[in-house]
């Protein structure tokens, strides 16, 4: 009996040991602690970290507040300078950017003009995987003239240039410290943003502190910290429970619920879209008929109610944000719900009995499945005889890009409002999963360029209203129905602002003027 | 014994490599390509340039022939090196020393729990046979068995962390840097964890003390006035264990890389979750590492297992020396 007895014992001093180290923990801090951070639940951990690579809007979220570039958005979406004071454009195609004074890193060593041209030659270069390295193409040549003032020139005019040099990935890097991580930015990271990376605890959290030698006013926040939550539901619970202050990524099931009460604030935006590509070297789909005959044959607000629980918007038409340049009402609702319709231009196209074909989607991401699962629906309600291939994402990717599929669901958001990121989609190019394989149209090609090329608004407005009218005519892509991208977070959040249409993922450039009351 | 223990080393490690092989070709025959994965998010709206792809491609070693690749892989991980990620361009090696102990925290924890429940409710319900209590906690232990972990995770999530606030609903905190939270962090997951777990350990537990209840060895243990305490534990448990080991030990293995679904809701940082990622990324480096160190351990711990048995079980031992 005496060995049963020195376990019982022991057991007994385990539970006491627990017990003990529960009380402490659970203490709560001491007066005069600094304060808590800002608690931050991202949906997914970043990849890495380096500012000219696209690894996704989380990781973007990120490395928003560690840097920042030569312009930005402000809290209404609109262009502004950031690292710039000023700039002239001596002609069309050449741009004398000069710098504010004194910019420093948040190391305290200078940033000029030196670190301004290595950070766009970076980008170009194509070991880097830099996300804009192929719009950068344009550029001729980038020169620092002086400490402070750096020369731009590019082949051709460029209507979106400074739109694209406030994106987050024309992040300015130092030289001095990229050079001597022998380039790789992944987890080195140093920047002149309001923040600087003060913690990574791999998996779990990555944390932000203030910078002091930030140019701006001091970020209001000290500390913000960025917890990974890729489930959805663990990440809405962790706002309800209030373990975080602010949630991106609202679950579409959820918004409803976090919208009405009255604990919670939450901002949402139609951004992201759904569309159909397809393989255009390829039955059925050679025949722009067909593809039109998709764009009355599926019913959009099902895709909305399925996959999006209601929050999102039909697109009959092109997906041109309200408020775009390019905006046209009459091209947004081109296509209506007529199954009938459809049938009648299938039947025109030889396919009065049906067509037979695979859709490719991905079982990785339910909104694509579920887009995937009406589509079907909906075509072979009317006769057509369609199967689904639901590969993993980077399986579908493969797919895509090889032109391995003959239609295929998926979903993106544009870089920025302006009509410009058509060119994305219609412009031909090497086969891209993004993109519908095989579409070339040198008309097309043609009017693209020219629009970017065009300096004068009314000019290019009128030259997207012909781009739109062949698109819609020709129908290389059906474009499905926009998805809700929302942030929510607890009340006592002040300061933050939603920016529109697709800018939205640009919204965390604001962080730093947020503030939380407790 | 010392004989039996070396062979069965070697076997070990003769299957730790066929594993490495097998892992390193299935990888390079998945669909998909990890350059295309690096250059564009879900969302990637503007294509990069070919030149991009073969840049990135060259900077990573991918253009080379896979039996180059597998050459140099080899050639490292007998030197114990893993290689470095496609992402971040960290250690294999450390990325696993890092979410593997983070793991095995919540899988001991778990096991411990499950072990301690279900050979008590186990043991109880044997005794209770066909008693109102026996179909209890027998409704339990298959509760535990069939509701799978996601949906339990869930909904102590809901009850315990969202209504009830009684501990953090999910996260990791170092124990080196704050035991008390630690252990809060801990007690959803392990509790998730340990139920399903419960069920697997409490049913065995129940079927094999049943069987040994009827032993001869246990009437004449009984006939010669043992206390009933001292029969279950002496007599009755120790028999009953065999089974018990061998599942514990099997399902110990399983949970090492096979915890995914309750790191996921709990956000626990283990190598499960290092996995699926890498996976999803392709990132071949990482794959290879988290599946190579996880099987390496399954073998280890059959083998500590095989060990235990001729502990446990004489005749086993003998068996090995002939």
């Amino acid at each position: 009996m005496r060995h049963i007895a020195w376990r019982v014992r022991l057991a007994g001093a385990a539970a006491a040991v627990v017990a003990a180290v529960w009380t402490v923990g659970g203490a709560p801090p001491a007066p005069g602690a600094p304060a808590p951070p800002f608690i931050f639940g991202l949906s997914s951990e970043p990849p890495n970290l380096d500012p000219h690579v696209s690894n996704g809007a989380a990781a973007q979220t990120v490395k928003m507040q560690i840097y920042r570039g030569l312009f930005k958005l402000d809290e209404r979406g609109r262009v502004v300078k950031d690292l710039v004071a000023s700039y002239d454009q001596p002609n069309p195609t050449t741009y004398v950017f000069h710098l504010r004074p004194n910019l420093r890193f948040s190391d305290g060593s200078p940033l000029t003009s030196a670190d301004v041209v290595f950070s766009l030659q970076r980008i170009a270069d194509p070991k880097t995987g830099a996300y804009l390295k192929k719009r950068f193409g344009d550029i001729e040549s980038v020169d620092a003239v002086d400490p402070q003032t750096v020369k731009v020139v590019l082949h051709s005019p460029d209507a979106v240039f400074i739109t694209l040099l406030a994106l987050p990935q024309a992040a300015v890097v130092s030289k001095a410290f990229t050079t001597a991580h022998n380039g790789d930015l992944k987890t080195a990271t140093m920047g002149e943003g309001p923040y600087v990376l003060s913690a990574y605890q791999r998996g779990v959290q990555v944390s932000v502190t203030r910078n002091p030698n930030y140019y701006g006013a001091p970020a209001k926040m000290a500390e913000i910290r960025f917890v990974f939550y890729p489930d959805d539901n663990s990440r809405v619970a962790a706002l309800q429970s209030g373990a975080v202050d602010m949630i991106e990524y609202v679950p579409w099931q959820d918004i409803t619920a976090i919208k009405t009460n009255p604990q919670f604030g939450y901002q949402g935006t139609n951004g992201p879209f759904m569309y159909l590509t397809f393989n255009v070297t390829q039955p059925p789909f050679t025949d722009a008929r067909v593809r039109r005959a998709l764009g009355y044959a599926i019913d959009r607000d099902a895709i909305i109610k399925t996959a999006f629980f209601g929050r999102g918007g039909p697109i009959y038409g092109l997906p041109i944000p309200p408020g775009s340049l390019a905006y046209d009402a009459a091209a947004t609702r081109y296509y209506t719900y007529d199954p009938g319709k459809a049938k009648q231009l299938l039947a025109e196209a030889g396919f009065g009995n049906g067509f037979t074909a695979t859709l490719l989607s991905t079982a990785q991401y339910g909104m694509h499945k579920d887009t995937a699962q009406v589509v079907q629906q909906n075509l072979n309600a009317i006769g057509e005889h369609i199967t689904l291939a639901l590969p993993d994402w980077p399986t579908r990717v493969a797919a895509g890009n090889d032109g391995r599929y003959q239609f295929s669901v998926m979903g993106t958001v544009g870089d920025y409002n302006d009509p410009d990121f058509l060119s994305f989609f219609l412009h031909s190019g090497p086969t891209y999963y993004a993109d519908s394989a095989g579409y070339v149209d040198q008309a097309m090609d043609s009017m693209l360029d020219q629009a970017r090329a065009t300096l004068d608004p009314a000019k290019r407005k009128a030259l997207y209203v012909q781009i739109e009218q062949r698109e819609l005519a020709e129908a290389p892509y059906i474009f499905l129905t926009w998805r809700e991208q929302g942030y929510a977070y607890r009340k006592g959040v002040e300061g933050f602002h939603l920016l529109p249409g697709f800018q939205a993922f640009y919204s965390p450039y604001e962080f730093e003027t947020m503030t939380v009351a407790r | 014994m010392l004989r039996y223990a070396v062979r069965r080393a070697a076997a070990a490690l003769v299957l730790v490599w066929v594993v490495a092989t097998l892992v390193f070709a299935f990888l390079r025959l998945l669909p998909g390509d990890p350059v295309l994965v690096i250059l564009g998010s879900e969302s990637g709206a503007q294509a990069p340039s070919p030149d991009q792809i073969t840049a990135v491609r060259r900077a990573l070693g991918l253009d080379q022939p896979p039996a180059q690749q597998y050459g140099r892989w080899l050639a490292r991980l007998v030197r114990l090196d893993l290689g470095t990620s496609l992402y971040d361009s960290t250690s294999v090696t450390a990325d696993i020393a890092q979410r593997l102990p983070t793991s095995l925290e919540l899988i001991v924890v778990a096991v411990a729990l499950a072990v301690a429940g279900g050979v008590v409710l186990g043991l109880a319900a044997a005794r209770c046979r066909g008693t109102w209590t026996d179909a209890a906690l027998s409704g339990l232990l298959a509760g535990g068995l069939s509701i799978p972990v996601f949906v339990t995770g869930t909904l102590m999530v809901l009850v315990f962390g969202v209504i009830l606030r009684w501990v953090p609903i999910g996260g990791f905190v170092p124990i080196t840097s704050d035991p008390g939270a630690f252990a809060r962090q801990l007690v959803l997951p392990a509790v998730a964890l340990a139920f399903g777990l419960l069920g697997i350990v409490g049913r065995i537990t129940r079927g094999s003390v049943l069987e040994v209840l009827h032993q001869d060895y246990v009437r004449t243990a009984r006939s010669k006035g043992l206390g009933e305490p001292q029969v279950l534990a002496r007599h009755v448990l120790r028999t009953a264990l065999i089974p018990i080991v061998t599942v514990v030990g099997v399902q110990f293995g399983i949970l090492i890389g096979g915890t995914v679904l309750v790191e996921y809701i709990f956000n626990w940082p283990g190598i499960s979750t290092l996995l699926f990622t890498a996976i999803q990324r392709r990132d071949y480096p990482t794959v290879q590492g988290v599946v190579l160190v996880t099987s390496a351990m399954f073998i280890l711990i059959n083998l500590a297992v095989d060990l235990l048995y001729a502990v446990l079980d004489p005749r086993i031992r003998y068996e090995g020396e002939t």
